[in-house]
């Protein structure tokens, strides 16, 4: 009777699990860099506020410290998960002009996500993007 | 009258159908969320026995990598690669929690009845052959003896695993909550690879520290897909 039950409250039978559930952007604007998290349907990104303990608050650092000695991403909405489209905005401030040649500038991110029915391993992924002075 | 003896005889034995075991494994964490659901479908499998003609062997895998800042004392480095090592054998993306893997070759999101129920059927399916195991305890040591015939080449592998565990979870986001498990693998054992006719192999292995009941399992797994070709469990 329980099995019986169990097997009539889950009606996930079409849901394959989606082992990719956010896609990261960046780009730039004037001053700043946008970070957009795509998150899929009934998934949730543990966000950059996310208390200590249990799944892993969202991570961002930039790799060329020697161009931008340290970042501060604002996230749009404090809530401990985010879900659907989210834009942190990441103020740049760099140490020098940009060279002629240009500047490849790289952002490490480390997360974890869940859906209503599985949760994700912590999860990296490497971020660049091409600065070039202004004309 | 010995004709309706031989009738007697073979509704008797038509009654007495041999039951198909079936290894269900859950890969599960104290630190997921989505997990308890996972964790109560393993027990009610256990419990219940839902499927005619099959016998249902569950084991619970703790996996480590939602050990960030409160550790599940239950999981281990040797049974996340585990779930690691199905991953690529079912090509998959990559691994996830609760994930239930069925005879090494199914596998379906953890709290999924409905889809556990059709890939426990199509494991079914498949004959295996007998697996005899024997086990006693001695001197705080397991010794068992595995004998089967055939599946030339097959991983046999031994785990120990603890019938019921509880634990108040204080951390992340079960924290408050009594989580329950069933067969709880707390040790796994690589017994050695068949060869030849007949593989008949006994072992003595030392005890993990385990507060209650705990079952034995015992299983032939093809080395190159995963499958799990036999199986059999006692339970002390």
């Amino acid at each position: 009777m329980r099995y019986a039950l169990l097997l009539a409250a889950t009606t996930l039978s079409a849901f394959a699990p989606n082992l990719n559930p956010v896609k990261w952007t960046l780009t730039q604007q004037p001053g700043k860099l946008i970070l957009h998290a795509s998150i899929a349907e009934r998934y949730k990104l543990y966000s950059l506020t996310k208390p200590k303990g249990g799944p892993i608050a969202l991570e961002i650092k930039i790799r060329e410290t020697n161009w931008v000695p340290s970042i501060r991403p604002i996230q749009p909405d404090p809530a401990h998960t985010l879900e659907g489209e989210v834009d942190f905005e990441i103020p740049l401030k760099l140490t020098k002009p940009i060279p002629a040649k240009g500047l490849t500038l790289h952002l490490d991110l480390r997360y974890q996500s869940c859906s209503d029915q599985i949760c994700l391993p912590p999860t990296r992924r490497e971020l660049q993007i091409e600065l070039h002075r202004a004309p | 009258m010995k004709f309706f003896l031989a009738l007697l005889c073979l509704a008797l034995a038509g009654q007495a159908q041999v039951r198909t075991p079936v290894l269900i494994e859950l890969f599960t964490a104290e630190g997921c969320s989505s997990c308890p659901p996972a964790d109560e479908l393993i027990s009610a499998i256990d419990q219940l026995q839902p499927i005619p003609n099959a016998d249902l062997i569950v084991l619970s895998e703790h996996v480590t990598y939602w050990d960030n800042s409160s550790k599940d004392r239950f999981a281990t480095t040797a049974l996340t690669n585990r779930q690691l090592g199905y991953s690529q054998l079912l090509k998959l993306e990559g691994v996830y929690t609760p994930q239930l893997i069925i005879d090494g070759q199914y596998e379906c999101v953890g709290g999924n009845g409905p889809e556990a129920k059709r890939l426990i059927l199509k494991a079914l399916a498949q004959p295996k052959p007998l697996l005899e195991l024997y086990a006693n305890i001695n001197g705080g040591k397991l010794k068992t003896n595995i004998a089967f015939f055939g599946l030339d080449g097959a991983k046999v592998l031994l785990a120990i695993a603890e019938e019921n565990a509880e634990t108040k979870v204080t951390k992340g986001e079960n924290a408050g909550k009594t989580l329950k498990h069933t067969a709880v693998v707390r040790s796994l054992h690589n017994i050695g690879t068949a060869s030849g006719l007949r593989f008949d192999t006994s072992t003595e292995i030392a005890l993990p520290p385990i507060a209650a009941k705990f079952r034995v399992v015992a299983f032939a797994q093809d080395a190159k897909t995963g499958r799990i070709l036999a199986v059999a469990q006692t339970k002390f």
